[in-house]
């Protein structure tokens, strides 16, 4: 630690600022490839939906190939529990196995989320069959755009396992070979020298 | 990086309770089914998964403070980028445990100040000191070896947020780990100072290490909620006898040596003896080991460690002094930062 951080007081007792509040909870789905389905990867605390995309690529587009992101704002997005009333189109996600993280599976035009949810269940490929359904208001949902690189183009190597696979297997075998040599040579050393 | 092996819970846990609802809950966790927030779960489910995710989530922002402390002084490029990343990765498994906290009923604010005014705790193997280089490889070998045996279980766990978490952070871990690996691995094949450094801080962690894992359980712990539940799915003492039987040999490969210690009140050790009962049991195939002092321990947990104080202070004036940048996401351009 550094020596002026070291020596910090620590301050006990209760704080005399107020609490603050938490920010706007948005659900993160990212896309994996071009075509493919958005996946549920979390969620973020944010004050808007550019701020939530922001932290989002940050947080979620970074440790997996990414070429999409998708923030919802929690309100937007229902799983039967709370209703929306708006008359639109919804996109419809899936989970197919229980644990499993939601999938966009399609969109379906709706009077409501109730509605949307029913039509999803008749209408949808897999839908009947789903262990949950998630309905979302589609204007609700902010994207990135087809332009935006998310995944760095640079070398990332350095922040994944594999980046270090060849080196550390090339370093044990180092460690091995010196203790075989070092065994082969504990006898004679002494009466060699 | 590491999560609560212990949730503490009372015995009369279910008393108020509807007998059915119950019982159907306990049949959708012996079925293998995972738990989602929206569904029915006992008052104490809620309750300890919340305190599990929220000492979770404590960790793994206080556990990436002696480690940010680094980013400055990490002796490559590579290195500095790793470690930058590695930080960042820990701050965001905090911020995801923190999300499912506040799903199961508390506010992040709420959840924040109660860390920094010692109301919440958060895993003890951060209250020890990290003095050179060799400390840094060795949390991201050891303890963040111990974490990925520990996550790896409450993966297998029944509440759905906590395990997708855990599936995502443990993807993670595996770069921290293996990177963690090749720190250890270019010191011990060094020169004589950093074999001698990397020893030094091996012998400062090997015992935190081994107590990672929490406490020697309870003689019911697999009637006890946390497994009956499938908080957590594997004893703390089976997880330590893993690790050791992972560890120790590849230690000793290394040309580590495996030492018992006594430590002054900073966490420096202050003289080491071998541990004679370090063996492989040829019958049980498990590798026996001197127990650590658990007196220790629970003196750290109390909060007399060596970092323990350190710790929180930093995260509090951290708390304090970035509350102009939240009241400027708030309220827009109206706050300003504090003069300097």
């Amino acid at each position: 630690m550094s020596k002026i951080r070291e020596h910090i007081t620590l301050v006990e007792g209760d704080l005399d600022t107020p609490i603050e509040g938490d920010l706007e909870p948005y659900v993160i789905f990212t896309q994996l490839a071009t075509g493919r389905p958005y996946i549920y990867a979390g969620w973020v605390d944010a004050i808007d939906a550019a701020m939530a995309i922001q932290f989002g690529r940050e947080h979620y587009g970074q440790d997996q190939k990414c070429v999409g992101l998708w923030a919802i704002p929690k309100p937007a997005i229902t799983a039967g529990g709370a209703e929306m009333t708006a008359r639109g189109r919804y996109e419809v996600f899936l989970r197919a196995e229980s644990g499993e993280p939601h999938r966009s599976a399609g969109c379906v035009e709706a009077e409501s989320s109730r509605e949307a949810l029913d039509t999803a269940r008749r209408d949808i490929s897999g839908a009947a069959e789903a262990r949950s359904i998630w309905v979302a208001l589609s204007e609700r949902i902010v994207a990135t755009g087809p332009d935006d690189v998310i995944w760095r183009l640079t070398d990332q190597t350095y922040r994944m396992a594999r980046g270090y696979a060849s080196e550390v297997r090339a370093k044990w075998e180092e460690v091995r070979a010196r203790k075989d040599i070092e065994e082969y040579e504990k006898d004679d050393l002494k009466e060699m020298f | 990086m590491s999560g609560s092996s212990n949730v503490g819970m009372h015995i009369d846990h279910v008393a108020d309770e509807d007998p059915q609802k119950l019982a159907e809950f306990e049949a959708r966790i012996d079925a293998g089914e995972l738990i989602e927030p929206d569904d029915w779960m006992p008052a104490a489910y809620r309750k300890g998964m919340l305190k599990m995710a929220e000492h979770h989530a404590n960790s793994e922002i206080i556990g990436a403070l002696p480690e940010g402390e680094w980013i400055t002084r990490a002796p490559s490029l590579r290195r500095k980028l790793a470690l930058t990343a590695k930080v960042q990765d820990e701050i965001g498994h905090g911020q995801m445990l923190y999300r499912i906290s506040q799903d199961l009923g508390k506010t992040r604010d709420q959840m924040l100040r109660d860390l920094i005014t010692g109301r919440t705790k958060y895993h003890n193997v951060f209250n020890y000191p990290a003095p050179t280089w060799g400390d840094i490889a060795m949390i991201q070998w050891l303890i963040d070896g111990a974490a990925i045996m520990n996550q790896k279980t409450l993966a297998d766990g029944a509440f759905g947020p906590y395990v997708r978490t855990m599936r995502r952070i443990n993807m993670e871990e595996a770069f921290h780990f293996k990177s963690g690996e090749d720190m250890v691995l270019t010191l011990m094949t060094g020169t004589q100072r950093q074999r001698e450094m990397c020893q030094e801080a091996f012998d400062r962690w090997w015992y935190p290490s081994i107590m990672f894992f929490g406490p020697p359980d309870k003689p019911n712990s697999e009637q006890l909620p946390p497994m009956r539940w499938r908080m957590k799915t594997e004893l703390n003492d089976s997880l330590r006898q893993r690790f050791v039987n992972r560890f120790a040999p590849a230690a000793l490969d290394l040309g580590l040596k495996i030492h018992i210690v006594t430590k002054d009140p900073d966490g420096i050790v202050t003289s080491k003896t071998p541990d004679k009962n370090l063996r492989l049991n040829e019958q049980t195939g498990n590798w026996q080991f001197t127990a650590p002092d658990w007196d220790e321990f629970y003196r750290v947990i109390r909060g007399h460690g060596p970092c323990n104080r350190k710790r929180l202070a930093l995260r509090r004036l951290s708390y304090e002094q970035g509350r102009w940048v939240r009241k400027a996401v708030l309220k827009g351009s109206t706050a300003l930062p504090p003069a300097a």
